[in-house]
């Protein structure tokens, strides 16, 4: 296990998480998704949009954001969700690389590749 | 009202508004699906062509301090982020119009404008201020008396499982209203004794608006709001739209009580487990319906779907004054009309000068009155 990036920890924390890492930066992406069943997925977006999330939440373990702040809807929404979401992540690989990976957020908002 | 005061109360908005755009971050104002810059001014646009007209015909029939009233308590047709989103509408396009060297429009609208909002906006808070940032970052809306009783009768709900079906209806409303929150209301807090305080997140219109893109709505309920008592540690701020700010941000885990109830009938009613899981169901499904159907949209209607958002809450304010259905038509044709007359110019803008001065927050944010006028 090794660590792979943090950010701020703004909902969740109860206990850590385990999901694929997947970028969703564009429409596109997110199009992709819809048309396949993956489940327990670690999204990560680069603003912190509701609508990136929205046709997919209930397949979502944990949210990574590289911007946004406790306040962003997202946040909030995670929150209610009971879902992890770390805002201004910082990435030490790319993202590319990283594409449906096993990835854990723990309880500090660090990432760890498994 | 006199000239003094109109300006100074275009004064406290702006300054509430720069407070929201502080507070909520707002940097930039961009989306991977929709042209939140251009929609945004096309509905304003709408309000500022045809709110002193709507207004008119709201003089005839009541007044601001009854219309206001009728928002106090919980998913009221007209409430308090409704008559806000008038100012800010007519307000952003006239600031755009005189961004762009134009007129800004009569005095008298504006004037007529601000009065209207000041005393709905009173009205409807009813404890003598105005906004919510002046206030402490407070908005309440309804009794106090009418909260606690509800908890009384009906907090007994586990706060996540409300949570639960508070986020999926959050999640619901934002794709429904093209990216934003829409009829999603945040209000409070209301004191509860022993130092705890309750909150209202609030959905309205589930079922029944003017949205086109919404003609078969699925959903059981049309108005269902989620009352959370938290303790005394939790600290809740309101801003002037639809937005709350909680510390520590695991309120929900702080919470005392919590009701679900539907409002769609005279007398709240509790919702049940079942019935929770069928609206989760069912938003589910529509959402992923509405999110496809979006994705159609082209480049000009990404931007002209704002309109029927601004139509939406108009109506709101027409239907509760009692105004006859061909008011309401003619606001229809009225909307319709200003995408026709003002879409193509504001497509083809490259800088849209109010978001400049929006960022950029001088003070005064939104130009007295007076100014551009002939």
């Amino acid at each position: 296990v090794s660590e792979i990036g943090r950010g701020r920890l703004v909902a969740g924390g109860s206990q850590q998480v385990r999901g694929r890492f997947t970028a969703v930066l564009e429409v596109d992406a997110l199009l992709g998704l819809l048309d396949s069943d993956d489940g327990e997925l670690i999204i990560y977006l680069s603003r912190p949009n509701v609508t990136m999330i929205a046709p997919l939440y209930e397949r979502l373990v944990g949210i990574v954001c590289e911007h946004g702040n406790e306040t962003s809807h997202v946040a909030i929404v995670a929150r209610e969700l009971s879902l992890p979401c770390v805002v201004q992540a910082h990435l030490e690989h790319d993202i590319e690389e990283l594409e449906g990976r096993w990835v854990l957020i723990d309880e500090e908002g660090t990432l760890r590749l498994q | 009202m006199s000239a003094p005061d109109t300006d100074e109360l275009i004064v406290r908005f702006g300054r509430e508004i720069g407070a929201f755009l502080d507070r909520a971050g707002k940097s930039e104002h961009t989306s991977s699906m929709f042209d939140l810059r251009r929609r945004t001014l096309i509905g304003s646009y709408c309000y500022f062509d045809h709110l002193p007209w709507a207004l008119d015909i709201l003089e005839d029939l009541t007044t601001p301090d009854e219309l206001g009233g009728s928002g106090r308590g919980i998913c009221r047709p007209v409430y308090a982020p409704l008559i806000h989103g008038l100012l800010w509408g007519y307000l952003i396009a006239r600031e755009n119009e005189l961004g762009l060297g134009r007129q800004g429009g009569p005095d008298e609208s504006l004037e007529l404008v601000v009065r209207w909002w000041e005393g709905m906006s009173r009205a409807v808070r009813a404890d003598g201020s105005l906004l919510p940032h002046e206030a402490g970052w407070t908005q309440p809306s309804a009794p106090t008396e009418l909260i606690a009783g509800l908890l009384d009768r009906h907090g007994d709900r586990d706060a996540s499982e409300v949570s639960h079906v508070t986020a999926t209806l959050q999640i619901y409303n934002y794709v429904l209203h093209g990216e934003q929150r829409g009829t999603t209301f945040f209000h409070g807090p209301y004191p509860m004794g022993d130092g705890a305080h309750a909150i209202v997140e609030q959905f309205t219109q589930l079922r029944s608006n003017e949205l086109p893109w919404s003609l078969t709505p699925p959903l059981p309920f049309d108005s269902v709001a989620a009352i959370f008592e938290l303790d005394e540690d939790v600290t809740v701020e309101f801003d002037l739209f639809q937005g709350m700010y909680a510390s520590p941000t695991d309120y929900l885990a702080h919470a005392r009580r919590a009701a679900l109830l539907a409002f769609d009938n005279p007398e709240p009613i509790p919702v049940s487990e079942a019935e929770g899981d069928e609206l989760l169901a069912a938003t589910r499904d529509e959402q992923k319906r509405l999110f496809r159907e979006m994705l159609r949209w082209d480049t000009a209607y990404r931007a002209s779907y704002a309109v029927w958002h601004y139509f939406d809450f108009l109506v709101a304010f027409l239907k509760q004054a009692g105004a006859p259905p061909v008011f309401v038509e003619e606001a229809r044709r009225r909307f319709e009309q200003t995408v026709t007359d003002r879409l193509d110019e504001l497509l083809a803008l490259e800088e849209i000068p109010v978001w400049k001065r929006l960022y950029a927050r001088p003070d005064p944010l939104f130009s007295l009155l007076g100014a551009g006028t002939a």
